[in-house]
């Protein structure tokens, strides 16, 4: 469904209010870490602390996507193709995206079902082509005529 | 002008500064090339330069990070190894005329270099100037004058 620029302010709005809380990085990586026995194992190596600190930007990054700014959908074609190197399959996506959102309900004091349709709407490109980009890293890279 | 340097761009490592506003020079003549339509040769010819320099700048990077023990050394190569695999395999793609330089390509290249110099570079810079490492080069520009 087409995102429009208020669901955008709105989405920024709302990111803004859960990042303010203190525990939202920490709600969503524990949850994501739990909600599957296999994650915790592609961390074993990551400096979470980095990878905190760059949610955020991936975040906007994402929402970029929305109104199709050149290369975004390189960049974050790109991303998958890193992602892929760590064999994470599809279904993992859906999961980061599901526990996102809890962390969000958890931290966003306004949070509601629009709000929520509103995350959902405006990462489903971004988590669609990350998903999609499975089992591409050792295939030519994509958007390039 | 694709990409301007600004000082939120500094590293406040000079050396390594001056190699990364080569980067965003080069990034910046193939935005000019592509609007003032000087051709596939042109292009093809400032990414080889872009793909040559960037193998050499990841190089000096890694050395540093070995000698200062870089705990995110890991990390940071494998970002290193990523983009420069999709650079190589472009590259000769436009140089074989199989592909062409375009706006998408330009923009990813803006937005990889200043994302991973704002988040990436800036980490690791923090850790080289605690662990000692000289923010101002003894020789300005050593780098850059052996490269041109
Ligand atoms: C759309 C969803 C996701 C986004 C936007 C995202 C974003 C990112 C970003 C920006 C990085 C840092 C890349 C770098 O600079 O090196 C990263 C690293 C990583 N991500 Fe994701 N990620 C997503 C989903 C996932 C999922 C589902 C997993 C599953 C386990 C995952 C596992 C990892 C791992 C293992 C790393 C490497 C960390 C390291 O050791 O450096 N990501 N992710």
């Amino acid at each position: 469904m087409a995102v429009t620029e208020d669901e955008i302010l709105q989405f920024h709005a709302s990111l803004d209010r859960a990042s303010a809380n203190p525990v939202f990085l920490d709600a969503f990586y524990d949850s994501f870490m739990s909600s599957s026995k296999d994650i915790p194992g592609y961390f074993e190596h990551t400096d979470m602390g980095r990878l905190k600190r760059k949610l955020k930007s991936s975040l906007h990054m994402m929402t970029l996507l929305v109104d199709e700014s050149p290369g975004v959908d390189m960049y974050v074609a790109h991303l998958s193709r890193v992602h892929d190197s760590y064999r994470i399959p599809a279904a993992l996506y859906q999961v980061w995206l599901d526990t996102l959102i809890e962390a969000v309900q958890r931290c966003d004091p306004l949070f509601d079902r629009n709000l929520e349709s509103i995350w959902r709407n405006v990462l489903s490109r971004g988590i669609a082509i990350m998903a999609a980009g499975v089992g591409s890293h050792a295939s030519p890279m994509p958007f390039v005529s | 002008m694709l990409i301007e340097w600004s000082d939120d761009l500094s590293v406040g490592i000079q050396e390594i500064d001056e190699q990364h506003k080569v980067l965003v020079s080069l990034v910046n003549d193939m935005h000019d090339a592509i609007h003032e339509h000087h051709g596939s040769e042109a292009t093809a010819d400032i990414l080889q330069r872009l793909a040559e320099y960037t193998k050499i700048h990841f190089a000096v990077e890694e050395s540093l990070f070995r000698i200062f023990d870089y705990p995110g050394y890991e990390a940071h190569k494998k970002q290193h190894d990523e983009l420069l695999k999709e650079v190589i395999e472009l590259q000769e793609k436009v140089s074989s005329g199989k592909s062409s330089v375009s706006f998408q390509l330009l923009h990813f290249l803006k937005m990889w270099l200043t994302q991973h110099i704002l988040d990436s570079d800036k980490e690791y810079s923090e850790y080289l100037l605690n662990s000692g490492i000289k923010a101002q080069s003894a020789k300005s520009g050593w780098f850059k004058k052996l490269w041109h």
